[in-house]
């Protein structure tokens, strides 16, 4: 029985952190070739607040840098620009995807293999930071590459 | 010139001859159209998937390096399918996403076939860049590079655009580049592309689809 309250009072504990601050969920990084030159990484931010909140800056102890970068393509031509400041609007989240935003990870030093964790920082806007651990995977190759990626989206 | 494939019609699970017989009519019906405006895309709501080149234009005079350093040449589209995918190995997204997709399709090509990841980014890319790059994805893949110029004649003469962005303080740049893919015939002849959105569904479809066209075309 206490077992089960401790339960109910951690969940309730995490909704309550959940739903006051902005939250990166689903870290993970394309595990690439042996000395690919760059990584990417990928994530849910959230940001459940009333007001935009802006990533400045991404890092990992374990990467020279981190940069987010946006991919796109239309009319079948890949175009990659650099974003220096990403804003997640209040209740919105942005998905970052292959062929969408995504995390450009330079100068891992020991390329990591799938099942590997990475620890990432999001450093916002307000000195907030979070971190989270970023598993290593190989991704599907899918069509979810190319659509509907990269969108701000409304909060459910 | 170019024929868009009608995207219904290739749902359907018509036969070789039924295929061949609609695609031949198509051709007839737009060729007045083709007169007209001969160059432009056509493109169905969902955006052109598959495309024919009648004529399609014959491969020549381009010398690269295949990833053991060896010159790939125009010999060495001939006698067999190619599918060619162009990339670069500082693309960590889009690159690495596209060639999982193949390495899952191309087990339904025909053994005939070759996947040729070719390198828009000659300057970073050696053959020994791309030869780890390739072999991490699927060693049977082959991958070209060449110098500078080399390339942009090649991707020129196959209406492939690629384009450096300005390095940044790093001295990183990106290329953009063409997503789609294309499609070489045994005789070197560039006869068709499959255009973005790729699935390994679609991917296997149009490619056998329009092989099938080319090889009952004669």
């Amino acid at each position: 029985m206490r077992v089960i309250a401790a339960a109910a009072l951690a969940g309730a504990l995490t909704l309550a952190h959940a739903a006051g601050s902005v939250r990166v969920a689903e870290a993970w990084i394309e595990e690439g070739p042996p000395d690919v030159p760059v990584l990417a990484g990928y994530a849910t931010i959230h940001n459940p607040t009333a007001q935009t909140a802006r990533v400045l800056n991404v890092s990992s102890p374990r990467a020279e840098r981190i940069e987010i970068h946006r991919s796109e393509i239309t009319e079948n031509t890949v175009t990659m620009t650099r974003v220096d400041e990403l804003p997640i609007p209040p209740g919105g989240e942005i998905r970052f995807t292959p062929a969408g935003y995504h995390l450009m990870i330079y100068g891992v030093a020991q390329p990591p293999a799938a099942g590997e964790k990475l620890p990432v920082e999001f450093e916002f806007d307000g000195a907030r930071k979070v971190t989270v651990e970023a598993i290593v995977r190989r991704s599907e190759g899918s069509a979810g590459a190319v659509e509907g990626s990269g969108q701000v989206e409304d909060a459910p | 010139m170019r024929f868009r494939y009608n995207r219904p019609m290739l749902k359907s699970p018509f036969s070789l001859r039924l295929l061949a017989a609609a695609v031949v009519a198509l051709i007839v019906g737009a060729a007045a159209a083709w007169l007209t405006e001969n160059i432009e895309l056509t493109r169905s709501p969902q955006g052109t998937e598959g495309l024919l080149w009648p004529p399609p234009k014959t491969l020549e005079g381009f010398a690269l390096l295949d990833q053991a350093g060896a010159p790939f040449t125009p010999e060495r589209l001939e006698g067999k399918w190619s599918v060619l995918f162009f990339g670069f190995t500082h693309c960590p997204d889009i690159c690495p996403n596209t060639l999982r997709l193949l390495e899952k399709a191309s087990p339904a090509f025909p053994a005939d076939t070759q996947v040729v990841f070719v390198s828009v980014d000659p300057e970073r890319d050696t053959p020994e860049t791309v030869a780890q790059y390739v072999r991490y994805f699927d060693p049977t893949f082959l991958g070209v590079t060449g110098t500078p110029e080399s390339m942009a004649a090649f991707t020129r003469s196959l209406g492939v655009l690629s384009m450096r962005t300005e390095a940044d303080e790093h001295g990183n740049y990106s290329v953009d580049h063409s997503a789609a893919l294309l499609l070489v015939d045994p005789h070197r002849r560039l006869v068709g592309i499959i255009a973005q959105p790729l699935t390994e569904e679609s991917v296997s479809r149009h490619y056998l689809d329009i092989r099938r066209f080319v090889e009952h075309q004669g």
